[in-house]
C-alpha cells in the first residue's frame, strides 16, 4: 500500500497538516490579531487616540470651568436648588406674604419631578396687594410660576398655585 | 488475468517466419499488454502499449502445455545509477504480469531481464509452438542449468553448446557475457518433419538430432560439429502458427523430443523463479518509498514549523505592542482620574443651567396680563373677581355705567391686537339706573405671560 499509494499517503498528510495548521495555529492567531481581537492593535491604538482627544477636552473643560466666577455659580444655585429645599421654598413665601401684608389663610406644598407645587391662600388683600404678589413671585431670584390664580370679587382675598423647580438627581 | 502475446516475429513474411532459428538468435520481442498505467517510463522509453525489445530466446521449459518459455530481454533495463528504479522497474513488471519470474542479472548485463512466462493462468499468444515438443524444448537456460547441474533436463534435443558434453558450469560463465548474439544455436525440428515445409506446417516443429546433410551450412554448424556436439541443422520457425498440436513424443526417446511432463515422476522441471531477487527488489522500493514519504513529512513538518514559528514571532510583537499600548492608556487614564471630578462637577452646572435656562424661558409674568388689561379696560368698567389660568383663557365677570360703555369697552378690546385674539361678550344684564353688568370670555395672545417675546 505504501509503495502504491505513496504520492496519496503524502498528499493525504499535507492536507491534513494543512488543515491542522490552519485550525489550530494561523486562525486563532488570525481571530486574535483580526478587527476586535485581543491583540488588535489598531483597536488599541483608536482608544489611545480617543483616551487622549478625552484627555485634552477634559483639561480644556476644567480650564473653563475655572474661569466661572462663584458668584454666578452661587446665583445659578439659587434660581435652581439641587433638591426641593422646601424649608427655603417656604421662608421665601412666607416673605413675600409679609411684604405685601397679606395674611396666609391657606397653604399646600408637594414636590414631584423637579417640580415643588404650593397652593396659597391669601386674604386681606386689595388689587394693588394681589399685583405687588405677583410681581414678587415674578422677580423670585428663585424661579417661581403663578399658574393658576382667582381674585374674589370684593379683591379681598385671592388664591394661587405657584409652581418652583428644583434640579432633579 | 492480464493478457498479453509474445510475438516473436511481428510483421515478416511467411518464409521469414519458418526459417530455421538459432537459439540466442536476436529476436524481437513485441509485448501487448493493457496500459499498465504508472510503469516507469524514464527506463523504457516505448510506448506504454505497445513494447518492443530485442532480446534472444533461451529455453522452453513447458511440460504444462501452458506455452512456457524463457526470453532474455535486452534494453529492457537502462543501465543507471539509479539502481532502485530498476528494481522498480523489474517489480513493476514482476506485479503486472503476475505469471512472470523477472530477474535482472545485474552483475554482468543490468539491462537485461531474463522473463520466464510459465504460469498457467498467463495467456500468451504468439507465432511459435504451443506444445511440449515446441522448439524452445531443446534449449536450456544456462542459469537454469547451472542449478541443476547435477540434474540435466531430459529428453532435450539440443544441449546448449555452453553446456556442451555436459559439462555442467557453477558459475554464470556458462552463459557468453554480453555474447547472447554472436552464440548461436540452431533449433531444429525433428528430422522427419523437416523435409517439407508442409510437414511442418502439419505437424509442427521438433527440435532434434539432424543429419549435417541436412543442416545448413553455418560457422556455427562447423563449430559444433568440430566439437563433437550433436548439432540441429535446422532452426526453429518461430512465429509460425501450427495447424495442430504436435503429438509430444516420449521422453528420453531416440528420435522424439518432447519436454518433461510436470507429472512424470523422477522428473525434475527446472526451477527457473527468481523470487530471491525479487524479494530483494520490493524491500528496496519499499524502503525508497518510505524515505520519499518520510523526506516529505519532514518537509511538510518543517514547513508547519517554520509556518508555527512565524506566527508566534508575530505574535509576540503583537503581544509586545499591545502591551506599549496598554501602557500609554494606562497612563493617560491615570491623568485622566482627577479630571473626572471637574467632569462631573461641570455636568452637574450644565445641568443645572440648562433647566434654569428652559424653565426661564417659560416664566410666566402675569404682571404683563394685568398691565394690558388695564390699559384695554375704559374707565367707568370695573371687574368683579378674577379666574385665570396659564391656558389663554380668561373668564372675566364685568360692570359699566351704561351699554354705549359697554360698546365701547368692547370696541377697545377689539383693537387690542397686542393683547387678545378673540373677545366675547355674553350674560349682559342692564339693570334699570343702575348699572349694567356683562361676561367677558378673553382668548389671549400666545405667548403673553413669557417674557422677551
Amino acid at each position: 500500500m505504501l509503495v502504491k499509494f505513496y504520492w496519496a499517503i503524502i498528499l493525504l498528510f499535507a492536507v491534513i497538516l494543512s488543515i491542522f495548521a490552519y485550525n489550530y495555529i494561523i486562525q486563532p492567531i488570525q481571530k486574535i490579531k483580526s478587527k476586535g481581537g485581543v491583540l488588535d492593535v489598531n483597536y488599541y491604538q483608536k482608544i489611545l487616540s480617543e483616551e487622549s482627544a478625552y484627555y485634552q477636552n477634559l483639561k480644556d473643560l476644567s480650564d473653563q470651568v475655572g474661569r466661572i466666577r462663584q458668584e454666578d455659580l452661587d446665583k445659578l444655585e439659587q434660581v435652581i436648588a439641587d433638591d426641593s429645599n422646601l424649608p427655603a421654598v417656604l421662608n421665601q413665601v412666607n416673605l413675600l406674604v409679609e411684604q405685601n401684608q397679606l395674611l396666609l389663610d391657606n397653604f399646600g406644598v408637594s414636590s414631584a419631578d423637579g417640580v415643588t407645587t404650593i397652593n396659597l391662600s391669601l386674604g386681606n388683600s386689595s388689587y394693588e396687594s394681589f399685583k405687588n404678589f405677583l410681581y414678587g413671585v415674578e422677580n423670585n431670584i428663585q424661579i417661581m410660576d403663578v399658574t393658576d390664580l382667582n381674585l374674589a370679587p370684593d379683591q379681598k382675598s385671592f388664591t394661587v398655585v405657584v409652581k418652583t423647580y428644583y434640579q432633579q438627581n | 488475468m492480464n493478457k498479453f502475446m509474445v510475438n516473436l516475429l511481428p510483421d515478416q513474411s511467411k518464409k521469414e517466419a519458418e526459417r530455421p532459428r538459432k537459439k540466442n538468435e536476436p529476436v524481437e520481442i513485441k509485448l501487448i499488454r493493457p496500459n499498465v498505467g504508472k510503469f516507469p517510463q524514464p527506463e523504457i522509453k516505448k510506448d506504454p502499449v505497445e513494447h518492443n525489445y530485442k532480446g534472444s530466446l533461451i529455453d522452453e521449459r513447458a511440460g504444462d502445455g501452458k506455452s512456457s518459455f524463457f526470453v532474455r530481454l535486452k534494453n529492457i533495463f537502462k543501465r543507471s545509477p539509479h539502481q532502485e528504479t530498476n528494481s522498480a522497474v523489474a517489480s513493476d513488471l514482476a506485479e503486472k504480469w503476475p505469471g512472470s519470474d523477472i530477474s535482472q542479472k545485474r552483475s554482468s548485463l543490468p539491462s537485461e531481464a531474463a522473463i520466464n512466462f510459465r504460469k498457467p493462468e498467463v495467456s500468451v499468444e504468439g507465432n511459435f509452438p504451443k506444445t511440449n515438443n515446441s522448439a524452445f524444448s531443446g534449449l536450456r537456460n544456462p542459469i537454469v542449468a547451472d542449478r541443476h547441474e547435477t540434474k540435466p533436463t531430459p529428453a532435450v534435443g539440443i544441449r546448449n553448446p555452453f553446456l556442451s558434453d555436459n559439462k555442467v558450469s557453477s558459475t554464470d560463465s556458462a552463459w557468453p557475457k554480453n555474447n547472447f548474439n554472436k552464440e548461436s544455436v540452431l533449433f531444429v525440428p525433428p528430422a522427419e518433419k523437416t523435409e517439407t515445409n508442409s510437414n511442418q506446417e502439419k505437424e509442427g516443429f521438433f527440435p532434434q538430432k539432424v543429419s549435417s546433410s541436412t543442416t545448413p551450412e553455418t560457422s556455427q554448424t562447423k563449430k559444433f560439429e568440430a566439437s563433437g556436439t550433436n548439432l540441429p541443422v535446422q532452426g526453429f520457425p518461430v512465429g509460425q502458427r501450427f495447424a495442430q498440436n504436435p503429438v509430444a513424443k516420449p521422453v528420453g526417446g531416440e528420435s522424439g523430443w518432447s519436454l518433461p511432463q510436470s507429472g512424470n515422476k523422477g522428473i525434475d522441471l527446472p526451477d527457473v523463479s527468481l523470487s530471491p531477487e525479487k524479494i530483494m527488489i520490493l524491500p528496496r522500493l519499499v524502503k525508497s518509498r518510505v524515505v520519499t514519504v518520510l523526506i516529505w513529512f519532514l518537509f511538510f513538518t518543517i514547513i508547519l514549523t517554520v509556518c508555527w514559528w512565524w506566527n508566534n514571532d508575530q505574535l509576540a510583537i503583537l503581544v509586545k505592542n499591545t502591551k506599549i499600548f496598554q501602557g500609554k492608556i494606562l497612563a493617560v487614564e491615570k491623568e485622566i482620574a482627577p479630571l473626572i471630578e471637574v467632569k462631573e462637577r461641570t455636568l452637574s452646572i450644565e445641568r443645572k443651567f440648562s433647566r434654569a435656562q428652559n424653565v426661564f424661558n417659560k416664566h410666566i409674568y402675569w404682571t404683563k396680563f394685568f398691565s394690558l388689561l388695564e390699559k384695554y379696560t375704559s374707565a367707568n368698567v370695573s371687574y368683579n373677581g378674577l379666574a385665570a389660568n396659564t391656558s389663554g383663557v380668561i373668564h372675566l365677570n364685568a360692570s359699566t355705567v351704561d351699554l354705549p360703555t359697554l360698546g365701547g369697552q368692547i370696541l377697545l378690546l377689539k383693537t387690542a391686537s397686542d393683547f387678545v385674539s378673540k373677545v366675547d361678550v355674553s350674560n349682559i344684564i342692564v339693570k334699570t339706573g343702575q348699572e349694567v353688568t356683562f361676561s367677558l370670555d378673553l382668548v389671549l395672545n400666545q405667548n403673553l405671560f413669557y417674557a422677551n417675546r
